[in-house]
């Protein structure tokens, strides 16, 4: 059941989280035995479990710059079989695009992970139920989520990083849009736009926190993302079991201050930390690998000083 | 969610090679993708939806408008529509939106009973999007016309009620109002389609063609996409010899060999042929990207191939109203 049963009110005395970043410098490396690795060190329990990864497939791009890199996504589900998972599907509801075959098509998925039936689900059409949103930051209350979602034992957010031009950074709790399916609410999932994106982002992820997030930076989007802005070779993977923590990481990674994006600020208090000292590193410092982000000028308050 | 049992008055396309790719392929996957209440899911198994319903019957009509498919289809996608004349996602969601000019344009296509498509067309033409809240004219007055260039004042329809106007829906909602018997369709009806085929115009991506709404954000030119590039060709498909018309129908005629989803090249291809222009070569498209992917079970995909090869061009062409004395 990939509703979260996280805790609202968190222990004022919650251990550091720990935060992966890897270094990869293209996505023809072994990425499998990177995740692998990776994943060891935080002792997940998904052995006999069902993994769904929700990668951000938002449209057709060959060039792999919207999209997170199917190397990834084949990487990280060969990993969490390596674990022990009785099963890993791939799911996603793009937001942008109806066609999700044209995108799978164009980003050569199926060359990465063979028969799409039986393991990719369109999140825009799956079958869903009614979910009460366990917080109540935006004035959704409720929405209907993917049977797919629902039914997963253990929700691993895939997002690329990148600039977002109304959210500023799109990362793993941003990501999580892509659940909301669209043949309940469109393309785009206006409904999210019209109760506050940051505040739908909160009540979302309060609902259905992932339980891992593995964040494909190697090559990221700067300037007028998700969609139109430049690519940005960074380098790296960014992974951790608490999603605050590795969004915070990668905004800080990209040179940006989280504690000025205002949802990743609230999530902060309810989700996981958001403040450098309470966040445990392993792998590269983000000092040796931060890589200042050209942003929008709307957002120029996000970068770091 | 059971497949239908055999029944002595189904369709029966046969597996003879000869055969065209829709009756061979696209309707032998759609009679078994049937769910056992007469509806269709969005994939085999799931349960039964609007969209997918609809599809499948337009798909089917023309094979056998009498058949039981048909038949049962149409009573379900009856019972699924709400008593304000709308239609949800599935009957479970209870609340009407997008999806009721596509279920109400399937029972045109249907003869379906009047009562249902007028309660349809009133309910449309009632429904407006978010553009005319307090909050969106003080958000018209407040925008800085760099962040998005578009007019605000046109009300087109939305995904879901009250939210902002979008290409997708309202080109749905005016291909349905072309398609209604003047007698069903409510007062309002010919300046609500006045309206929304502005609100498409003004949408339109600067290069030709729309995306799902944003011709311009921040200044920078939005990137056509070709479903509801394809559904606005439809919709304005009376104004063909317009410049945007003849732009927009370049664009998805440049595009149409590089359309890589089922859902688009079918969309795409109804379009091309709504606007009367020599559309290129479908079926051998389509066969290549089943044989890959078998179309991810999408039963959309299937039905949209189905209509666009059967059916497409005579329930998407209308005769234009004639001009006011």
């Amino acid at each position: 059941m990939a509703l979260s049963t996280h805790p609202l009110i968190p222990p004022s005395n919650r251990p550091p989280s720990r935060v992966a970043i890897r270094k990869a410098d293209g996505y023809d490396g072994d990425l499998a035995e990177l995740i692998h690795e990776t994943l060891l060190e935080f002792q997940l329990p998904v052995a006999g479990k069902s993994v769904l990864l929700k990668p951000n497939l938002v449209q057709a791009d060959p060039n792999y710059v919207i999209n997170t890199h199917p190397a990834v996504i084949a990487a990280a589900r060969e990993s969490f079989l390596r674990l022990g998972a009785a099963r890993v599907i791939v799911a996603e509801g793009p937001g942008n695009e109806r066609d999700t075959e044209g995108i799978l098509e164009a980003i050569r998925l199926r060359n990465w992970l063979g028969r799409l039936d039986e393991g990719f689900v369109d999140l825009n059409l799956d079958d869903v139920r009614r979910v009460e949103l366990r917080t109540r930051a935006s004035k959704l209350r409720q929405l209907f989520l993917p049977a797919a979602v629902l039914g997963a034992d253990f929700l691993v957010s895939m997002p690329k990083m990148k600039t977002h031009h109304w959210a500023g950074v799109t990362l793993s709790l941003k990501n999580l849009f892509g659940v909301v399916p669209g043949s309940c609410y469109g393309w785009p999932k206006n409904i999210l736009h019209w109760a506050g994106i940051e505040n739908s982002i909160l009540d979302l992820s309060t609902t259905v926190r992932p339980d891992f997030a593995i964040v494909d930076g190697i090559v990221a989007m700067e300037g007028n993302g998700p969609i139109q802005g430049t690519p940005k070779a960074v380098g790296v993977l960014v992974m951790g079991d608490d999603p605050v923590a590795v969004d915070a990481t990668s905004v800080r990674v990209m040179g940006l201050a989280p504690e000025r994006i205002s949802y990743l600020q609230k999530a902060g208090y309810v989700l996981g930390h958001l403040q450098e000292a309470k966040i445990q590193q392993i792998g590269e410092a983000v000092s040796r690998v931060q890589t200042p982000f050209m942003v929008l000028e709307q957002f120029r308050r996000l970068v770091e000083h | 969610m059971g497949l239908p049992a055999a029944s002595p008055n189904v369709l029966k396309p046969t597996e003879d090679a000869g055969q065209g790719f829709a009756d061979r392929v696209c309707l032998p996957f759609l009679l078994k993708a049937r769910n056992s209440d007469g509806g269709w899911g969005y994939r085999p198994g799931t349960a039964s939806a609007v969209e997918p319903t609809a599809w499948s019957l337009l798909a089917l009509a023309k094979t056998d408008p009498k058949s039981e498919f048909v038949e049962r289809g149409r009573e379900w996608l009856l019972r699924a529509q709400n008593g304000d004349g709308s239609w949800p996602t599935r009957p479970e969601t209870a609340e009407g939106n997008w999806v009721t000019p596509f279920a109400a344009l399937a029972l045109v296509a249907l003869d379906g009973p009047p009562a249902s498509i007028a309660n349809a067309a009133r309910w449309l033409c009632q429904s407006h999007s978010g553009e005319g809240s307090f909050r969106m004219r003080l958000a018209r007055f407040m925008a800085r016309k760099s962040v998005i260039e578009q007019d605000l004042s046109l009300q087109g329809w939305s995904w879901t009620t009250g939210t902002s106007s979008w290409v997708e829906p309202t080109a749905l909602a005016l291909i349905f109002l072309h398609q209604v018997p003047s007698e069903l369709a409510p007062p309002e009806a010919a300046e609500r389609r006045r309206v929304g085929e502005a609100l498409l115009y003004d949408r339109m991506c600067p290069v030709g063609g729309w995306n799902a709404g944003n011709p311009k954000v921040y200044g920078v030119t939005g990137i056509p996409q070709l479903g509801p590039t394809a559904l606005a060709l439809v919709a304005l498909q009376e104004h063909a010899e317009r410049e945007e018309n003849r732009r927009s129908l370049d664009w998805v005629a440049d595009h149409f060999d590089s359309i890589a989803g089922p859902t688009s090249l079918a969309l795409a291809h109804l379009a091309i042929e709504a606007s009367g222009r020599p559309a290129p070569a479908l079926e051998p498209k389509l066969e290549r990207q089943f044989e890959s992917q078998r179309f991810l079970e999408n039963v959309l995909a299937f039905s949209q191939a189905a209509f666009a090869l059967r059916s497409g061009p005579d329930v998407l062409r209308w005769t234009p109203d004639p001009p006011k004395q």
